[in-house]
């Protein structure tokens, strides 16, 4: 028997939102590596034999038999209730943008080439914060999960839209960062760059990167 | 009276209230101009895209405090005050004397100034709409009650001898506690401290306004110090003569200290320094001999380094060093006014009476302050949202900027 797409999800859902929120984007990347490796096949996953397994993988650094207590109680849930489904990071974007999402993946990739420019770890640090401020943010589902697969994955740059509202508290939450980071004067700076790289596409004749400001 | 039965002495009178009249509108129309000076001090010393959100907060501050003071403010503080705290009469004036009415327009303008001292600190966070209640709790209670006890004629200060000439305390001291409570409520802007605790400076985007701003106050303190004569008289020049030397002695006690210190000559600090040495000397502008006014400027320059220093270590984020400026150095000019009292140089009983003042000042103002912006805190937001921030106010509380051409996030 085939284990199916949305099997497939919640499992993945039932890792992510079970895990501690401090955990690096690394070690959670890798436990999703392991699952969808190692038991993407099983029909009958035992939740306590994956986390076992995950133990004897990542070591000592996490504590896994809360995360497992914390399967148990999410499983009871709906998928919508459990949490973001990070997706498989590792998958290359399918999905073409329309205007507002290409206008806003070159303005966040703009800031997030800036932020790279500040410090060789500082992207990771980008995404380590919106893995922890993203259930905050008020987003729809859809880009929720779009935002968490990007935190995990391997990739630097964007490629997911949304609705503008969704948009603009990604822009409003990384601004914040920022500030914290580098201090307001230069994330202004940052900000007025994207704004220009992004007004350079022809996309932006049809939305505005300001208005994702 | 008629021309033929009027007499010398009686014209002479008439003469002379007609004068006193004209000088205090004079000096009231002075020390309105003055509010000029804050809006383009205050909106020279931020970010552009908050530069609108300034003045509004000048501007409303003075006009919303102006109607509270008229209806509530000048009454507590001048009105028949029988328990020597606060007065029971003269609200809402309407029939008043024309003197009553001078003296009502002039003492507007300086409550005015009072409110409009805490607009720069607590730029580029703040909500509008929080700021002018604020402004009107400032105005129609916080200040007049204080001002009542120096300069209503029963106030319990003024009856133990307390001098404050012009208001180094009234006025500047009081609202420079009132911008401390508001600080330390709203918090400093996104950024402004790192996570190691290094302080990030924020320059102002137009400091020749910052510039002008200062000039502009420096030329309405003549009305503000020698208006508060309430009489066109022959010791108005000795006044204006102490307040220019003490404002420019503060420009070069400043500097003196940023030299032997080794920090940098900042334009936006030179002329917080020659602020602070008109602060200072606001208090005993008519009671100090000219040395003693320089002595007075040299010093407040000075300590407006020190206080500026300790607000940043405190990580008080103050956008224009309003703290400094008027509460810590209207406090020294406060203390200064008994220390260098003409023909009557260090009394001890002047001088306690001088520090209980400044310290009754602080215990009312702060707290009083302090309540009202955590009261305001909690009936409506206080602070603008991270968004908002993000934006500048200007665009975000009044949907108009000040550079629309030069502000490149703006929304299209």
């Amino acid at each position: 028997m085939n284990v199916t797409t949305e099997e497939r999800s919640l499992r993945r859902r039932l890792i992510y939102n079970a895990m501690p929120a401090d955990t690096s984007i690394e070690i959670v990347q890798q436990c999703i590596d392991i699952l969808e490796n190692e038991f993407g096949e099983t029909p009958d996953i035992r939740y306590s034999q994956l986390v076992k397994r995950l133990g004897e993988s990542i070591g000592s650094s996490i504590n896994f038999g809360p995360v497992l207590g914390r399967i148990m109680m999410l499983r009871n849930k709906t998928p919508d209730d459990i949490g973001p489904d990070p997706g498989v990071a590792a998958k290359p974007a399918t999905v073409s943008l329309d205007s507002k999402g290409v206008v806003f993946a070159c303005l966040f990739n703009a800031i997030c080439h800036q932020v790279s420019s500040r410090g060789a770890t500082r992207i990771l640090e980008l995404k380590k914060h919106f893995a922890s401020a993203a259930s905050g943010l008020d987003l729809s589902t859809d880009c929720k999960e779009s935002l968490a697969g990007w935190t995990i994955g391997d990739a630097a740059e964007v490629s997911f839209s949304g609705e503008v509202a969704d948009l603009q508290r990604i822009v409003n939450s990384a601004f914040v960062w920022m500030c914290n980071k580098f201090g307001p004067v230069e994330t202004d700076k940052i900000l007025h760059r994207a704004i220009h790289v992004a007004e350079q596409i022809p996309e932006s004749f049809e939305f505005s990167p300001k208005e994702l400001m | 009276m008629t021309p033929e039965t009027i007499t010398p002495d009686a014209l002479m009178e008439m003469l002379q209230s007609n004068m006193n009249v004209l000088w205090v509108a004079v000096c009231a129309a002075l020390v309105f101009f003055m509010q000029a000076g804050f809006a383009m001090l205050e909106s020279g010393m931020v970010r552009s895209k908050n530069s609108i959100n300034v003045i509004m907060k000048n501007y409303t501050d003075m006009c919303f405090g102006a109607l509270i003071f008229w209806a509530v403010g000048y009454g507590l503080m001048f009105g028949t005050s029988a328990n020597g705290f606060w007065g029971t009469d003269l609200f809402c004036l309407n029939d008043g004397s024309a003197w009553e009415y001078s003296v009502l327009m002039f003492q507007m303008m300086f409550a005015a100034t009072a409110a409009t001292i805490v607009s720069g600190a607590l730029a580029e966070r703040i909500r509008f709409s929080a700021y002018v209640v604020a402004a009107m709790v400032i105005t129609g209670m916080i200040y007049p009650v204080f001002g009542s006890w120096c300069w209503n004629e029963n106030g319990w200060l003024n009856q133990m001898g307390f001098i404050d000439f012009a208001g180094s305390s009234v006025v500047h001291s009081v609202g420079g506690w009132c911008a401390l409570a508001g600080l330390m409520v709203l918090g400093p802007r996104l950024g402004r401290y790192g996570e190691n605790g290094e302080v990030r400076e924020i320059g102002g985007h137009n400091l020749p306004l910052v510039a002008f701003g200062g000039l502009i106050l420096w030329f309405g303190w003549f009305g503000f110090n020698a208006g508060s004569t309430l009489s066109a008289d022959e010791t108005i020049g000795k006044i204006m003569l102490n307040t220019h030397l003490a404002g420019s002695a503060g420009v070069v006690g400043f500097v003196i200290v940023q030299l032997i210190a080794g920090g940098k000559i900042l334009m936006t600090h030179t002329v917080n320094g020659g602020l602070s040495g008109l602060v200072g000397i606001t208090a005993g502008c008519a009671t100090m001999d000219p040395v003693f006014a320089v002595t007075t400027g040299l010093i407040a320059g000075g300590v407006c380094v020190m206080a500026t220093n300790l607000c940043t270590s405190m990580k008080w984020d103050d956008a224009v060093g309003a703290v400094a400026v008027h509460g810590v150095c209207g406090a020294w000019g406060t203390l200064a006014a008994g220390i260098f009292f003409a023909d009557d140089i260090g009394n001890f009983a002047r001088i306690q009476t001088q520090l209980i003042g400044i310290g009754a000042c602080f215990l009312w103002t702060f707290p009083a302050a302090f309540v009202t912006f955590k009261s305001v805190s909690a009936l409506t937001n206080l602070r603008c949202s991270t968004t908002d921030e993000q934006r500048g106010l200007d665009y975000s509380e009044h949907h108009e900027v000040g550079y629309p051409e030069f502000q490149p996030t703006l929304h299209s």
